[in-house]
């Protein structure tokens, strides 16, 4: 192997190192794929507040498709959930759901300079599309009425790279066989 | 390999350590003075606080001039940048735009706009005429708008009018103007682009001049340009006579793709007007140095020639004056405006040299070529006359060409017309005005639907223009609502004319987002 050749597979490492970091900067889900049919933890991942401020309030939209959602309590965060009727009834474990939650709200303080995570429990019906991405859009809500909204979906064809506040996201695989 | 696939291992354990460690996107936090400030004396430095410290990439200020400054001295201490501003800015509104790297390696942009005294009233000012970088454009132009006529034009002399007759020489001065038409265009667009980013001239060896040229509509006349000199070039090679009006039209085309008389309205009569007088200049200047060429070496013999180019020249002519007289009066607007603006002056100017010009054409063609026919002796008096006429002709085209610096009397003048721009997509659409659609401050009106004509009344209006072209980055202004789905923002600053892409993200609800983008072409 030449000098060349290794330098630029160094070069493709080092480079793939920047992506990685760089997707972090984001609000993310720590566990980015999963498969349908099955029971997935979500831990989002806050990186900071908006534009320096402190974040009192995180929001998280839960998709359709998604049912039997559990969020865990934090301390010293009130934890809150939005319950709504689903678009259609969905089968968990042979018992038909046609509501739960839609909307997880923790409310407390985390600093612009600390990070924090904040978890759930949730099962992926089958109703949802292998090889598609899932967005679980996501709003902070910070001190004088500042908010970064991690909501923005790509269309199709483009990449949430390109976004600037890309909405969370976990990539859906084939079902497990049993 | 061994070594390799450690280095390797340690590299990806780097990659997950890193990415463990939740690392965040720098974020502007404050600036001073703040965005859209009017200070009251030139502040000495800007200072920028991010939330965490930050690198910069590039710092460029845009003053209240039009002037870019490139080189600014910065130091970076923890989260704060702070800009030395360059000493005597002149009063008005100007724009820091900044692009720099935090800790994630993950650049951001943006820019802050800030006025001294007062804001900015009028439109920015452009290049000052007396600079060598506009000396140098503007004799480049003038070699690009000779070697364009002398080249596109001369080869069509050659070939269609003076046919096997024409000379050695007529057909060398012909391939020398193409060459010099071909090397003034390549020229022309670098320095475009360097006048676009307010560059020094060392920065021509950079891609990014060149690059800002291509977006601009001066990149694509150059490009027109060299394809109908080569055009000519083949047709002077054998390679086809018909190839030598397509590099005619080339040129007619060229004219009309860019300049101030192709960008005025109405734009259906200006740019045909523009092509035609391009063309119809092209053929009679083009003809003047290899008609001078073969009169001195033929004499008499050449009379054939003489008279197949006169029959064509009348009409020419004609076109030109008519086309001419049109464009005078879109641009001008109204006499006064003769003497009382710059391009009013060169106009006159340029209207002199020209009627110089057609008394010698009519000269030539009532008196000196029935004497080359009934003498033979003629000739000498010809060659002269028509030597003159190719002096008053690069009289003329540099005058034109200093045309580049002086807005005409219609922008000027213009009442401050808005720039309207319709964006639609199936979630949402939106009616945006920006009032006045030229360079300077300016507010935009912003009217929304959704997709299907419904009423939309969303939570947040942001609009982001920016101009990567010129080094700008987005300036982002929050939408204020002022009535029922109309949404305003005041004391937008956009320094400088040419195409800007304008995005506007509109906030349904608190989970639903809507961006709309497009570009938008701001007039000088």
């Amino acid at each position: 192997m030449t000098l060349t050749r290794r330098l630029g597979m160094l070069g493709a490492a080092g480079s793939l190192c920047l992506i990685a970091t760089s997707a972090l900067a984001h609000s993310t889900l720590e566990t980015q794929q999963a498969a349908v049919g099955s029971t997935y933890k979500g831990v989002l991942r806050v990186p900071h507040g908006c534009d320096g401020a402190p974040t009192l309030k995180v929001r998280i939209q839960i998709p359709e498709g998604v049912i039997a959602v559990k969020p865990m309590p934090k301390a010293n965060w009130v934890l809150e959930t939005v319950k709504a009727p689903y678009k259609q009834a969905y089968d968990y474990h042979g018992t038909p759901m046609t509501e739960g939650v839609r909307e997880i709200v923790w409310s407390g303080e985390l600093l612009d300079e600390h990070y924090d995570e904040f978890v759930f429990r949730a099962y992926l019906t089958d109703s949802l599309k292998p090889d598609t991405t899932l967005y679980f859009p996501t709003v902070q809500e910070c001190e004088d009425g500042k908010a970064d909204r991690w909501i923005e979906i790509p269309a199709a064809g483009k990449s949430p790279d390109d976004s600037k506040y890309p909405a969370p996201g976990v990539k859906l695989l084939p079902k497990a066989a049993n | 390999m061994t070594w390799l696939r450690h280095t390797l291992c340690w590299l990806l354990l780097a990659c997950v350590l890193a990415g463990g460690e939740a690392r965040a996107h720098a974020s502007l936090i404050e600036t001073t003075p703040t965005d859209g400030a009017v200070v009251a004396t030139a502040p000495a430095s800007v200072r920028l606080r991010f939330n965490e410290p930050v690198s910069p990439l590039v710092l460029r200020l845009i003053d209240a001039s039009g002037t870019a400054h490139a080189d600014l001295h910065h130091e970076a201490r923890n989260d704060t940048i702070t800009v030395h501003l360059p000493e005597g800015l002149p009063q008005g509104t100007h724009v820091l735009s900044y692009r720099v790297t935090s800790s994630d390696g993950h650049p951001i942009g943006g820019s802050l706009v800030f006025s001294i005294g007062t804001p900015t009233a009028g439109p920015a000012q452009q290049t000052a005429a007396n600079s060598p970088l506009a000396v140098t454009i503007w004799l480049t132009r003038l070699a690009l708008y000779l070697g364009l006529f002398a080249g596109a034009g001369g080869a069509f002399f050659v070939v269609w009018i003076g046919q096997e007759t024409t000379t050695p020489a007529s057909r060398t001065v012909v391939r020398t103007a193409i060459g010099t038409g071909i090397a003034a265009a390549l020229l022309s667009a670098g320095l475009q682009g360097l006048d676009a980013l307010g560059e020094p001239f060392a920065a021509l060896l950079l891609p990014h001049p060149w690059h800002a040229a291509l977006t601009t509509s001066f990149g694509l006349t150059a490009g027109v340009a060299i394809l109908a000199l080569m055009c000519a070039w083949l047709a002077l090679r054998g390679k086809g006579k018909p190839l030598v009006l397509v590099g005619l039209a080339g040129a007619g085309l060229a004219l009309a793709l860019s300049g101030h008389a192709s960008a005025a309205a109405p734009q259906w009569l200006t740019r045909p007007t523009v092509f035609v007088h391009g063309m119809a200049a092209a053929f009679w200047i083009g003809a003047l140095a290899p008609l001078a060429l073969i009169v001195r070496d033929l004499r008499s013999a050449s009379l054939p020639i003489l008279q197949r180019f006169s029959a064509l020249a009348v009409p020419a002519v004609g076109l030109m004056v008519l086309t001419g007289l049109v464009l005078s009066i879109v641009q001008l607007e109204t006499p006064a405006s003769l003497l009382t603006t710059d391009y009013g002056r060169i106009f006159l100017a340029k209207m002199a040299a020209v009627v110089c010009l057609l008394t010698l054409a009519i000269l030539n063609r009532q008196w000196l070529t029935p004497l080359l026919g009934s003498k033979g002796a003629g000739s000498r008096y010809l060659v002269r006359s028509i030597a003159g006429e190719i002096g008053l002709t690069v009289t003329i085209l540099g005058l034109v060409a200093t045309w580049r610096f002086t807005p005409p009397p219609r922008a000027l003048m213009a009442p401050p017309e808005p720039v309207r721009m319709h964006i639609h997509t199936p979630a949402a659409m939106a009616e945006l005005t920006l009032t006045p659609g030229r360079a300077g401050p300016a507010a935009a009106t912003i009217v929304l639907m959704t997709g299907d004509f419904g009423a939309l009344d969303p939570k947040e209006v942001t609009v982001t223009l920016a101009k990567p072209d010129a080094g700008i980055e987005p300036i982002e202004r929050r939408a204020v609502k002022t009535a029922e789905s109309v949404w305003q923002v005041q004391g937008l600053v956009l320094p400088i004319p040419g195409p800007w892409q304008l995005r506007v993200d509109v906030l349904v609800s608190d989970f639903e987002k809507v961006t709309l983008e497009n570009t938008i072409e701001i007039r000088p």
